[in-house]
């Protein structure tokens, strides 16, 4: 008996119209599944340098390893594809999703999907438990993914249907197009899917999915429930109520983050936030939280504003707004449901806005170079305009959907070097010349966006964002400044500002999201446990709680460092994947900009990134990961304590396996 | 006092949590298809998300009990559940029909009839409900509870009236 994964992987190949299962591969279990087991697949289904608009190309679906276990938190999926967005480099691209999708595809006996080929006409791929069909898309292509959702349950005449889609932006090869499940999306990959033709995957499962120890699960569970109502009384981590939670996800970012003022790169003379969110008053139109599968703490606050409709209103789409100095939020909730329904990305389209807008601000470009749209700052038409375009490629919307980088050439000079990206995908709005662990975990990145390679988890300021905040209480920061001390050897490893401790801490941090990734497990749900510290979560469980759960559901005995050397397998064989399209160390490195242009105002004015000290922090990084140095390749030797001699011997094959370490350095 | 589950739907945010709970409970998987309460979805993205749990709610004329042909169906004297025999259900599906809400099905695997038993009197679904949108609330506190819940609406609008005159 299986217990936990539902044990098979279904393999659908569009250009032979071809549907086949295998069971899931007993050694792709030490990848756990999600992130992890879809990585697995991809190293095998991929080719070197390969483009996401090749036929060929794998796109993967997966399910966490625990989603429909039953434990709460567990219910994230994974899709993971050659990266459409990375416009200069491609190779690996991934995005997880809460919601409904992932269960539901266990219910149906599945851990993941294989897609390969291209179909000769729109499709969508509907899976019920055996019965997997490819079915006509011709009334749906061009919708967007609300209607497509509502036509697809309606066809299959099942409500419990559940439906991963792109939408128009997706269809016309958009490079920021996304896969949209239940408002959720994240980094762009939808263009892969629209190569494809692939409209969406609906799932629908009515199995069971076997569970090792059914009582311990439920115990847990009740531990877990308990827990987390005790930290709401405490009023521990980021404060949930009635949707205002929206606006402070935002903006409580560490230290830093009082309302507004949280360190960014990305914006100046900065509107009042606080001022302009409550004259919104759209606190009047919160609805409700919903959540996800198995979880009775919902977060993703629903909001139905008159005139526009309804969408979840929450974490990034919160604080985009500022950085196109945009205080109408009405405006901005209406552009967040439009990118939503369109299949668009907002982090990506909002800072290319931004960049415009800086542009035409410092008058580096006009509006006759831009199909006459004038990119005043704070302005929503500029926004929407832009959104339209790129949907639809019309006008400079056509290059811009090819990339940033596709545009700023046309643009000019000027235009490049205001463009800051990491591989041709726009960046997080972090102030990384301040934040130096955070600058290295971008680095470092595979995916090119760092939320998945940060210390911003674990991080203190040195000082506050504003004077008239105290910053965190006295107690907090030094339990925090404490468990930094005991956990990287140093209490400089969480203040924002260091460097000293950094590459441990980042290392903590990217492999424990790896594992909370390829569980299924929600990051609110299983980050690192330090309570009271900025950055924890409500919910704040311990890796061991966490192992424990692991193991009541799939009986496989796990504990902590187990589930740490998962983690850290499955970020190998992310480098690896990486390593074989050509990444090394040089390649590991930042905008140039954040290494030369001081920070001009605030509590960090002044700051950058110092090079030398940046490539010092990388050489650590390189050794603590047992990595060669010199090149940034990985050692046959910490490949094969991890387990993963196939994927050394593979990369020797390529020649990009780095010479093991003279005796003499050992 | 004997107890019911109550449903408040405008506390429930679809999570199902309760349908797994349910199913490890009884059927020692995680299966929402065997579920005994199961939570209906009236959804349409970038419009509403309504959610109703459904759940048998022991009726003071139980239909389902009334119409077995078998007389599979009997109750529970300590906690007041209609409580299927195994032994005895012909898996005719009479009840199903026979019942106003939906509360028993078929069991898909054992094709006989499956409702809610109220777990011998300590029902598993309920300790997971965050939102309380499904409670066991003694029938003597049920009136009172439903009657509070109601008002609140009416309190917060005496304090708007208090502030206004």
């Amino acid at each position: 008996m299986v217990y936990g994964w539902a044990g098979r992987t279904l393999n659908v190949d569009l250009s032979k119209d071809k549907i086949s299962t295998e069971p899931w591969n007993e050694a792709a279990k030490m990848y756990l599944g999600g992130r992890g087991g879809n990585a697995w697949l991809f190293w095998r289904h991929s080719r070197v340098n390969q483009s996401p608009f090749d036929d060929d190309a794998p796109l993967i679906f997966g399910a966490g390893a625990l989603a429909a276990t039953g434990l709460i938190g567990a219910s994230r999926m994974e899709v993971t594809a050659v990266s459409p967005s990375k416009t200069e480099t491609h190779s690996y691209g991934n995005v997880g999703m809460g919601s409904f999708w992932a269960p539901e595809l266990k219910f149906a006996g599945y851990d993941n999907i294989v897609i390969k080929g291209r179909a000769e006409k729109p499709v969508y791929l509907y899976v019920y438990n055996d019965e997997v069909e490819i079915r006509d898309a011709k009334d749906i292509w061009g919708k967007g993914t609300f209607e497509t959702e509502a036509l697809i349950r309606e066809e299959i005449d099942d409500e419990d249907v559940q439906v991963a889609s792109i939408g128009p932006a997706g269809e016309n090869l958009v490079v920021q197009s996304t896969v949209e499940h239940n408002y959720r999306s994240g980094t762009p990959l939808g263009a892969a899917m629209g190569y494809k033709r692939l409209k969406s995957v609906a799932v629908r499962g009515t199995n069971p999915v076997e569970v090792h120890d059914p009582e311990r699960v439920l115990e847990l569970n009740r531990q877990l429930v308990d827990k987390v109502r005790k930290a709401k009384a405490l009023n521990v981590g980021i404060p949930r109520d009635k949707g205002m939670d929206a606006y402070l996800q935002g903006f409580l970012v560490g230290d830093a983050g009082v309302v507004g003022d949280y360190e960014s790169h990305e914006w100046r003379e900065r509107p009042n936030v606080k001022k302009a969110y409550e004259e919104s008053s759209l606190g009047d139109y919160y609805v409700k939280d919903i959540g996800c599968f198995g979880c009775p703490f919902p977060c993703q606050p629903l909001f139905d504003l008159p005139g526009i409709g309804a969408c979840i209103w929450r974490c990034y789409p919160t604080y985009w707004p500022w950085k196109l100095w945009m205080t109408d939020l009405r405006e901005s909730f209406k552009a967040t449901r439009m990118m939503s329904d369109l299949g668009m990305d907002n982090k990506e389209i909002a800072t290319i806005v931004s960049w415009l807008m800086h542009l035409y601000s410092d008058g580096k470009v006009t509006a006759s170079d831009l199909d006459g749209v004038a990119f005043e700052k704070g302005s929503s038409e500029a926004l929407f305009e832009t959104i339209r375009k790129v949907a639809y490629r019309e006008g400079f919307g056509d290059t811009l959907a090819d990339g940033p980088l596709a545009l700023a050439k046309k643009l000019g000079p000027s235009a490049m070097e205001y463009l800051k990206h990491n591989q041709g995908m726009t960046m997080r709005t972090f102030e990384f010349r301040a934040e130096p662990g955070t600058a290295l975990g971008e680095a470092i990145s595979e995916r090119g966006n760092s939320l998945r390679a940060t210390t911003y988890h674990v991080v203190i300021w040195d000082k506050p964002a504003r004077d008239d905040y105290t910053g965190m209480p006295p107690e907090e920061r030094e339990a925090a400044l404490a468990w930094s001390k005991e956990m990287f050897g140093t209490e400089k490893a969480i203040i924002a500002t260091e460097y000293e401790g950094k590459p441990a801490a980042l290392i903590y941090e990217m492999d424990g999201a790896a594992v909370a990734d390829s569980l299924g497990y929600c990051v609110t749900m299983i980050r690192p446990s330090r309570v009271g510290a900025p950055g924890s979560q409500i919910g704040d469980m311990s890796y061991e709680f966490a192992a424990e759960r692991f193991t009541a559901a799939t009986g496989v005995p796990m504990d902590e460092a187990g589930l740490f050397e998962a983690g850290e397998r499955i970020c190998n064989l992310e480098r690896a994947i990486a390593v074989r399209d050509g990444r090394s160390r040089e390649k590991d490195t930042l905008h140039e900009y954040f290494f030369k242009v001081p920070i001009p105002d605030g509590p960090q004015k002044g700051r950058m990134l110092d090079r030398e000290k940046f490539e010092k922090m990388k050489d650590e990084y390189y050794a603590l990961r047992g990595w060669d140095v010199k090149t940034g390749l990985q050692r046959a030797s910490t490949l094969k304590r991890l387990g993963m001699k196939d994927v050394s011997d593979q990369l020797k094959k390529a020649s990009k396996l780095a010479k093991e370490k003279p005796e003499k350095e050992e | 006092m004997e107890k019911v589950i109550q449903v408040d739907i405008e506390k429930c945010i679809g999570c199902r949590s309760c349908e797994v709970a349910c199913s490890l409970k009884n059927v020692g998987n995680s299966n929402p298809t065997r579920s005994k309460i199961r939570v209906i979805r009236y959804e349409k993205r970038g419009e509403f998300h309504n959610y109703v749990p459904m759940i048998c709610q022991q009726c003071s004329t139980p239909l389902c009990l009334e119409a077995c042909p078998v007389n599979a169906i009997a109750k529970n004297a300590e906690t007041g559940a209609m409580v299927v025999s195994e032994q005895t259900c012909v898996g005719c599906k009479v009840c199903t029909v026979a019942c106003p809400i939906g509360g028993v099905s078929m069991d898909p695997v054992t094709n006989i009839a499956f409702k809610c038993d109220l777990c011998d009197g300590d029902p598993e679904c309920v300790k997971y409900c965050e939102p309380k949108a499904i409670s066991y609330v003694a029938k003597d506190k049920l009136d009172l509870r439903t009657k509070r819940a109601k008002s609140k609406r009416f309190s917060e609008l005496f304090n708007l009236m208090q502030s206004i005159y």
